[in-house]
């Protein structure tokens, strides 16, 4: 799982990124453990590969101004959680619940591994239990999270501002933030012993405008910012 | 949110075990490490899904995180395969099978 307490300091904004240290190659170390079968994502090198996944950058061009110097994050006020999002903010959750969407709108791609992680095997050793589970549950699996993504969508505003949610409405982003961040987190090779700041950085110095920079730092904004929805929603800031 | 089978309910030895015929095994519902879900997030579905205690739930949770999988509820394999498709909707990666 992923650490409870890092980062702990203000987190820059996801857009700016400067070119850090030398290159080194990304060498994802370790693959999840006691991963039931699952061999199909336990290829981080090739789930490394950009596949249509928030690979422009988002709209600093259109805004004209660059992000503020520190992530705005969810706190509780009352009963809801209430977050100030700058626009790039808000673009980079668009751009994400757009790609969740599509990923799993049509009949998913089982070939995907980011598919494979959003619907995972119940029975992964009995193909025939596993056919006729999926069979009958899997379509409202689909549904469930295809209306989540678009919860999310419906909550956002163009410009950015506040958002202010309801415990209800808090759960459906925690649940729709899942699994944009193992989409996600399964298309970068993701695993326990990744450190997100040291892969930003290896690839920055391959490539600085590469989709994988901007992928990783999407990924880093949305874990801060699920982190700091859970801890607003269950009272622990 | 129902309380489900305890996990207190699983069989403590293996003698009884090694004599139950296969229907009489009990279904259980594994929840497996990985390396996105947060620990929080994970101890808060614990609670929401199964209405354990924050201690219980935390509990679970450390065992997936240090062991890389836990058993989070047991009992009929219906109910168990309901408890997995939950957590699927929750992002966590759940399997059943029978002890």
């Amino acid at each position: 799982m992923a650490s409870p307490t890092e980062p702990s300091e203000p987190v820059t904004p996801p857009e700016p990124v400067e070119p850090v240290g030398a290159a080194k190659p990304a060498e994802p170390a370790g693959q999840v453990e006691s991963a039931p079968g699952d061999a199909e994502s336990a290829a981080p090198g090739e789930a490394a590969e950009p596949t249509g996944w928030v690979e422009s950058a988002p709209g600093d061009a259109e805004s004209g101004e660059p992000a503020g110097p520190v992530m705005m994050l969810f706190r509780r006020e009352g009963d809801e959680c209430v977050a100030r999002l700058t626009p790039q903010e808000a673009q980079i959750l668009r751009q994400s619940m757009a790609s969740l969407a599509a990923l799993i709108v049509d009949v998913p791609d089982r070939s995907d591994p980011a598919v494979g992680r959003l619907f995972p095997d119940v029975y992964p050793d009995d193909p025939v239990q596993q056919a006729e589970f999926r069979r009958l549950t899997e379509g409202e699996l689909r549904a469930a999270k295809l209306t989540q993504a678009h919860g999310v969508l419906a909550d956002l505003v163009e410009a950015g501002g506040e958002v202010r949610l309801s415990p209800e409405r808090a759960e459906l982003w925690l649940r729709a933030l899942t699994d944009v961040r193992l989409a996600l987190g399964t298309r970068l090779g993701v695993t326990d012993d990744t450190d997100i700041e040291a892969e930003i950085d290896a690839a920055v110095g391959r490539d600085p405008e590469s989709p994988r920079v901007l992928q990783l730092t999407v990924y880093q904004y949305l874990t801060t910012l699920q982190r700091s929805l859970v801890d607003a929603l269950i009272g622990d800031e | 949110m129902g309380d489900v089978a305890d996990t207190q309910t699983l069989p403590t030895t293996t003698t009884d075990v090694a004599e139950e015929s296969d229907v009489d095994r009990v279904w259980v519902t594994i929840v497996w490490n990985d390396p996105v879900n947060l620990m929080s997030y994970v101890t808060w579905v614990f609670q929401k899904l199964f209405g354990y205690s924050r201690e219980k739930a935390e509990k679970l949770m450390l065992d997936v995180h240090y062991k890389g999988k836990a058993v989070v509820s047991s009992g009929a394999r219906e109910r168990m395969e309901y408890d997995a498709t939950r957590l699927h909707g929750y992002g966590l990666w759940a399997t059943v099978e029978q002890q």
